[in-house]
């Protein structure tokens, strides 16, 4: 019967520190720093920012998606 | 396949800086291809089931005698065979299914061993159906959250298991560079999961431990369940395809940091407010009021990040269905978590807690809030996958209104009825059955709620059943590879 609770007090211990070893791990890997530029790891060059990735399945709203696009374009350039 | 064919085309013709990254992303997208269709498919299944089941229940609290002949469909085995049947068979698989895409494209590496992960779906199904059927034929546990019987709970151990490992070996081969928020998000839910399944089991069907310790260790379980497991979940998908489907970095990456750091130091601690007035120490529920109004900085860190992105943009609503639902869900996450801080707070936590509004509550977080969001998540990858646009938008946009007025409504007529009912419970000098005919019509619009969602679930399964067989006319190219769609710069030169 104690068998399962030393697993289970280890488990807990166990899962404390691993939280608090990533977190350690993140600080001191870098992953802290330089903060805007990581937000942009999931734009690529085929994807760049400011490229809309989603739209409804239809020739009607893709117009409306490429307007928007260009509104878009159109406000940044004023 | 055409899909090789045309990335061939494309090597063969040219090889700029845009063609690696798409031919990489493409080739990231087909890897995951088979087990992320299983798992939706499968969930998509259960989600059926699931609201068939929730409507069983909803209209025998209005209509006692309806279909009690037969024991297997008694309000007593109904419900937990929801409950079950939506947080196991429809919520876990469906954000495991995202989750394993997010996680090849956000370590920008092919999947690897993808047998780990068929046989993991293999485990998940089998053991959900022989669960539900055991729910059905009496031998729940009647533990809420884990009615499935202590043998069944194993082999969603094996296959939580078996996710987990996976989500480890992904992670030590991600291409080098920053680890990006969702994937922090999707570690935790997949690494403390299992971990967590495996001890509530071992203390309460297992090894059970005896008296009230039993409740703490339940709602122990039953919070983190919401905690570290679909928020997490319901977050790593919003906090990609927000800025992925708008093309916009999210507005402040610092907060989103915080709020992940902050959600798991607090989150964990939640469960204890389920217990206030229970035989408890006083220091745990304490402990847990504290940490659950504490929960206010993840959740606003999140809102204030989604909004400020979503700014300027909210006309794009109009034309991006991931992005109408994926918003949705996280506006709906907002609303929810600040409802539950509240929740905790003793004084109103007395007059709500054995209400409709607790219930109103937690499908407000986890339909409102999960599963639009994962909706919002599948509409994007599903076209990836199959290399096919979805057949028809009126039935995604049917699909939606259905869902966001059937869960604003619900949660609405369960929030009026739960507190008038809250208030008669309270009165001593009303009796019981006055406090539940409060309550009686807000149940009935509930019920008729669940008809406005099951509709559009079924509207949503016809929708995947058709990407699937590839019905519908051949638009143009599929998503993944249409021609550079007009990006800002192109749109300028024109």
């Amino acid at each position: 019967m104690i068998v399962p609770y030393l697993i289970l007090l280890f488990g807990v211990v166990f899962m404390g520190l691993l939280g608090i070893a990533a977190l350690c791990w993140a600080a001191k890997n870098g992953q802290f720093t330089n903060l805007n530029q990581s937000s942009r790891v999931i734009f690529d060059h085929d994807e760049p920012i400011g490229k809309p990735t989603d739209s409804f399945p239809e020739p009607r709203s893709r117009n409306a998606m490429q307007t928007f696009a260009r509104a878009s374009a159109s406000a940044k350039a004023v | 396949m055409n899909v090789v064919k045309e990335v061939e085309n494309i090597v063969t013709a040219s090889t700029s800086p845009a063609d690696i990254d798409r031919i990489e992303r493409a080739e990231i997208d087909r890897s995951t291809r088979f087990p992320v269709l299983l798992f939706f498919g499968s969930a998509i299944f259960w989600l059926i089931v699931g609201s068939v089941l929730a409507l069983l229940a909803a209209f025998k609290m209005n209509f006692p005698s309806f279909l009690d002949s037969m024991g297997w469909l008694t309000f007593g085995r109904v419900r937990p065979a929801h409950l079950n049947a939506v947080a196991y068979g429809w919520a876990s698989p469906a954000g495991i299914g995202a989750g394993i895409w997010l996680m090849a494209r956000l370590c920008r590496t092919p999947l690897l061993h993808r047998r780990i992960l068929v046989a993991a779906a293999i485990f998940w199904n089998v053991g959900v159906l022989f669960g539900i059927l055991a729910i059905l034929a009496g031998y729940s546990t009647s533990i809420e959250w884990l009615e499935f019987p202590g043998t069944v709970s194993v082999l969603l151990f094996i296959a939580f298991g078996l996710i987990g490992v996976w989500v480890l070996i992904m992670f030590r081969n991600r291409k080098p560079g920053h680890v990006y928020v969702s994937q922090w998000y999707l570690l935790a839910a997949f690494l403390c999961f299992p971990w967590l399944y495996a001890s509530a089991n071992m203390l309460l069907l297992w090894q059970p431990t005896q008296g009230s310790a039993q409740g703490a260790i339940n709602w122990w379980y039953g919070h983190n369940a919401l905690g570290l497991w679909f928020t997490p979940i319901g977050l790593a998908c919003a906090y990609y395809m927000i800025p992925k489907v708008i093309g916009r970095p999210i507005h402040s990456y610092y907060l989103s940091i915080l709020g992940f750091w902050s959600l798991v130091l607090f989150y964990s601690w939640n469960g204890m407010h389920h217990l206030i007035g229970g035989p408890f120490p006083a220091w745990l529920v304490s402990a847990s009021v504290v940490a659950s109004v504490m929960m206010f900085i993840p959740v606003l860190t999140v809102a204030i990040n989604h909004h400020m992105t979503m700014r300027g943009h909210f006309s794009a609503l109009r034309w991006s269905p991931t992005l109408r639902f994926t918003v949705f869900g996280a506006m709906t996450y907002t609303l929810a978590s600040a409802q539950g801080s509240l929740m905790a707070i003793p004084a109103y936590n007395r007059l709500t807690h054995f209400t409709d509004v607790t219930i109103g509550h937690a499908h407000l977080g986890l339909y409102g809030f999960y599963t639009m969001v994962i909706f919002g998540a599948m509409y994007y990858i599903v076209p990836r996958l199959t290399g096919w646009e979805w057949p028809s938008a009126s039935l995604i946009r049917w699909h939606f209104w259905l869902t966001a007025i059937g869960i604003a409504l619900m949660f609405i007529a369960l929030t009026i009825g739960g507190t008038l009912q809250g208030f008669a419970l309270e009165d001593p000098g009303v009796n019981f059955m006055a406090s539940v005919n409060y309550a009686a019509p807000f149940r009935l619009v509930r019920g008729f709620s669940g008809i406005m969602l099951t509709v559009g679930h079924v509207i949503f399964a016809v929708n995947f059943a058709m990407i699937l067989l590839k019905m519908g006319e051949r638009r143009g190219e599929p998503t993944l590879f249409a021609p550079a769609r007009t990006s800002n710069t192109e749109a300028a030169a024109v």
